[in-house]
């Protein structure tokens, strides 16, 4: 290259690729923090008029916090409410979006809750939409609306008044902890719905009146549609919506599950509770089991658990052995102290439950046809050749075969620091 | 032009002092002619035969008790010694040898070198039929005191500072390094101000190279006044043009002490209390002379808070815009809702905001510099409350704008070199105006710019990212961090010393044995 050239080059070149830099992607893609509208949870539901599909899109969008309102500002909620309607769901967002005096920013999406309808008829439509958005984020949550999406996001959250972050928080530290339901996040469940092996689950959630949301031992919110519940799965509704019901409360209890891309079922509080002893290693767990001991009722607070699916092949007849090892405490009964014998025979009594827990799932397992627990995942690391031979019908692995399940219950603490406290008695 | 100024030096020095008093006399009265402070003294010697006789001096460089009492007196009040004679023939000679009692007296035989003295502050003295002057020192004059520098301040360490005057500076690096290896070449540049220059290193531990590159630079300089160091840094700098200081400077004694032994050289400029020093890299731009005075893990800790506070002072505004204007999902939604809240109905975005508030934030700490002291801590501190206060409460400005410019503002005063804290401001500005025209990839593509331009930077040859970019691993430990005394054994090579043993090994402490043993 000649002197001249290279000047030539300097002179052009440069300065070319500079300014089409500036062009291309300049302050032209700017925008300003105020003109934004912070779209936090997205909702969408689906109903079918004369044969043709109507999508309901709701959104959650964040208030600019007022410095005036002052500390009050805190105590309100600060998510309004958005919805509209479309043939499609882009078109269903569209609409809201025009109600908007500001854009839409889906930068700080925490999640999607997905309609019942959704889920039942046309749940790839939205779900690949959501995907292929720029702005979605691997770690945005999914939840299943028994019901409507959009009632959901009316009744908002309770706590801290924003609905996107108790879901997150639910989803990253609470839902497998306490046993009540699964935080499933975008990628898992993209990832589950694309697999050839397994079968997808969402966390349910659902609104249900104020007055029916206090703690009713036995009474399954899985199996009565709007049942009871425990009171710590309260979710205030929001005072910002003015169609918000204020007796309406937002609860997330139970699991969907899936069948490819369609909605099979629901499992119940017991069920769930198996579904995550199968599928999760719960750690930092706080859920509690009632077992019943020389007719005593003792109190099983399960701190962790791992399991292992192994898959079993005899004479071409597939079989699989589920181990769950859990770690737990349980606190003396007031006037009785645990010695080793007593916790050895509670271990037991303990083992039983979680089984029986874990039979229940793999029962509903079996009842959907969808394996959702991971077995033919399993056996397709542990045996892909025994897994390949079944083809399409890779589930059949799964619902025609023999599980064994053994449950190694550990009771790590009995809370005892020291004798039992001699306290007197009323007499009879 | 400066043929003009001085007409022909090498025509003047030729003119060689006559035998005649009156014609001498006259030729100085014409060369010093208007020249108000130039002093012209005759009197009378004692002898056999009165010999008439003059000084010339410049009063306000010559000290008077030395004129009056060493000089005058020696001259008026004597008879001269015991069995000599003064005459017109020995009278030079008798009065250099036996009479005048004072340190520097020397012979000069031209009117040339007699005006050179005297501006220099010597006194001549020129006797009656004597074709030859004595040259007397009696400098002296007003000069500073030696006080605590104010662009360097520390609270472990020496207090002296630098000053204007040359002898002095001298003598505070004299004192320091009391070793015959320390070495002060002195040069003359400026052909009206004669300025001195000194370039001073240590034998056998600077690199001869370097030091030859250095003279030479300063031989080169053909200028008529020298009346700053900047005056010759940016004649003898590597680049032509460059916002990064390719040449440091520094108003501490210990810290041009601790350059001279680390192999560097400084030139010490007459009339300035700034030494330059030389080869200079951009790690010691983060560096200051208390960092060796503290405790190494402090010293350390305070480095690498510069370090943060350097990039706080150059990207903290320029990231804000691009954050705020591009990459919103960045930030946590509380902040965003927040912020948000407050920007409602404000004219300016956030990038004019920022740019804004800058500029104002310069001219208050211009005005603050020019201000008498006192007034101008007032203004820059007041002016920047008020005034940021005033234009939040006036909805011109949103309250994160100011936030970020004061916190901008604090990081970029721990910067301790000056000259880079301007450098810093000039990138400020420009990765400000990248970011808000591309945001992210404005930010990058001015980071990149700048470290291709510091890669090319040489300062007397050395690289100037050196010890990162060419990778010296040995002199990393005095780099970001600052290891214990008893760990930094050799000198940095970056600045190419020639002897890198700077003192033994295993020199750190050690316990005592158990049971009482020497260690």
């Amino acid at each position: 290259m000649t002197r001249k050239s290279r000047v030539l080059a300097q002179c052009f070149i440069l300065p070319f690729i500079l300014s089409s830099l500036v062009w291309c992607s300049g302050c032209w893609s700017s925008k300003e923090v105020e003109d934004l509208a912070l779209v936090t949870l997205v909702g969408m539901d689906l109903r079918i008029e004369n044969g043709q599909e109507i999508w309901k899109a709701s959104a959650l969008v964040l208030c600019p916090q007022s410095q005036t309102q002052g500390e009050q500002a805190g105590q309100e909620s600060r998510e309004r409410y958005y919805e509209g309607e479309g043939p499609t769901p882009q078109t269903a967002i569209l609409a809201y979006s025009r109600a908007m005096s500001r854009t839409p920013f889906y930068g700080y999406i925490s999640g999607y809750i997905i309609g019942e309808t959704v889920a039942q008829e046309n749940l790839i439509h939205f779900v690949e939409s959501a995907s292929r958005y720029w702005q979605t984020r691997p770690r945005n949550v999914y939840f299943l609306a028994r019901g409507q999406a959009s009632e959901v996001l009316k009744a908002g959250g309770s706590l801290d008044n924003r609905l996107s972050i108790e879901l997150t928080e639910f989803t990253d530290h609470r839902a497998t902890a306490t046993g009540r339901s699964i935080g499933v996040y975008r990628y898992e469940f993209e990832k589950w719905l694309a697999s050839n092996d397994r079968d997808a689950v969402l966390g349910v959630i659902q609104t249900v009146p104020a007055s029916e949301a206090s703690y009713k031992p036995g009474k399954d919110q899985g199996e009565e549609a709007q049942g009871g519940n425990e009171s710590g799965s309260k979710q205030n509704n929001s005072a910002s919506s003015e169609e918000s019901n204020s007796t309406q409360e937002n609860l997330v209890e139970g699991i969907g599950v899936f069948r490819d891309d369609k909605l099979v079922g629901y499992l119940n509080r017991e069920e769930t509770e198996g579904c995550l002893l199968i599928s999760r290693q719960i750690t930092k767990g706080e859920m509690a089991i009632a077992v019943e001991h020389d007719n005593q009722l003792f109190t099983y607070f399960l701190f962790k658990s791992k399991s292992k699916i192994k898959p079993l092949v005899n004479n071409g007849r597939i079989s699989y052995q589920v181990i769950i090892q859990t770690a737990g405490g349980v606190n003396d009964q007031p006037g009785f102290t645990l010695g080793v014998k007593e916790i050895r025979e509670l271990e037991t009594a303990v083992g039983e439950q979680l089984k029986a827990k874990a039979l229940a799932a793999i029962e509903k397992a079996k009842e959907y046809d969808s394996d959702f627990l991971g077995f033919s995942q399993a056996l397709h690391r542990s045996k892909p050749k025994v897994w390949k031979s079944f083809g399409s019908n890779w589930r059949q692995a799964f619902t025609t075969a023999d599980i064994e399940v053994i449950v190694k219950a550990q009771i790590t603490k009995t809370g005892k620091l020291g004798d039992k406290l001699e306290v007197k008695r009323a007499s009879e | 032009m400066l043929k003009e100024l001085w007409p022909n030096p090498k025509a003047q020095q030729k003119q060689l002092i006559l035998v005649s008093y009156d014609e001498n006399l006259k030729a100085l009265r014409q060369v010093f002619n208007l020249c108000s402070d130039i002093v012209f003294h005759e009197f009378i010697i004692n002898s056999e035969h009165p010999l008439r006789a003059f000084i010339l001096y410049a009063s306000p460089l010559c000290d008077y008790q030395i004129i009056c009492e060493q000089l005058l007196k020696s001259v008026l009040m004597s008879n001269g010694p015991k069995g000599v004679k003064i005459t017109k023939a020995n009278a030079i000679e008798v009065l250099k040898e036996k009479l005048i009692s004072l340190a520097e007296v020397v012979v000069a035989n031209n009117l040339k070198e007699i005006e050179d003295k005297v501006l220099q502050g010597y006194a001549a003295l020129l006797i009656e039929g004597s074709p030859l002057a004595i040259i007397v020192n009696v400098k002296g004059g007003d000069k500073r005191a030696i006080n605590e520098p104010d662009s360097e301040p520390s609270i472990r360490g020496p207090k002296d500072g630098f000053v204007e005057d040359f002898e002095t500076n001298m003598t505070l690096i004299r004192r320091r390094l009391k070793t015959s290896r320390f070495k002060s070449i002195i040069m003359e540049k400026g052909e009206l101000t004669k300025t001195k220059i000194a370039v001073c290193y240590m034998e056998g531990v600077a690199n001869p190279k370097v030091v030859e590159e250095v003279k030479q630079r300063i031989a080169r300089i053909n200028s008529d006044s020298i009346l700053e160091g900047n005056y010759i840094e940016e004649m003898i700098m590597d680049e032509k043009f460059s916002l990064f200081p390719l040449i440091q400077y520094t108003e501490r004694p210990d810290k041009a002490c601790s350059s001279i032994l680390q192999g560097r050289v400084v030139i010490l400029i007459e009339n300035s209390n700034m030494p330059l020093i030389v080869p200079s890299t951009f790690t010691t731009m983060l560096q200051a002379a208390e960092d060796y005075y503290h405790n190494s893990i402090a010293a350390s800790a305070i480095r690498i808070l510069r370090i943060i506070a350097l990039n706080l002072a150059l990207l903290l505004p320029a990231v804000t815009v691009a954050v705020f204007s591009f990459h919103q999902e960045l930030l946590p939604p509380e902040l965003i809702s927040t912020v948000s809240g407050a920007r409602q109905g404000l004219p300016l975005s956030i990038a004019l905001e920022i740019i804004l508030f800058e500029f104002t934030f310069e001219l208050l700490r211009e005005a603050g510099i020019r201000l008498p002291k006192k007034i101008g801590e007032a203004i820059s501190t007041v002016g920047g409350l008020v005034i940021g206060q005033a234009a939040v409460n006036a909805g011109i400005v949103s309250p994160i704008s100011v936030i970020v410019v004061a916190i901008t503002a604090i990081a970029s005063f721990s910067v301790p070199n000056f000259e880079a804290g301007i450098s810093l401001r000039f990138l400020r500005f420009s990765l400000i105006l990248a970011a808000s025209l591309l945001g992210g990839i404005g930010i990058m593509f001015g980071l990149m710019g700048i470290l291709i331009h510091l890669c090319s930077l040489r300062s007397f040859g050395v690289p100037y990212l050196a010890p990162f970019a060419p990778l010296v691993l040995r002199d990393l430990k005095d780099s970001i961090i600052r290891a214990p005394w008893w760990f930094l054994t050799t000198r940095p090579r970056t600045n190419r010393a020639l002897d890198v043993i700077r003192q033994g090994d295993s020199q750190g402490p050690r316990k005592p044995k158990k049971g009482g043993g020497q260690s």
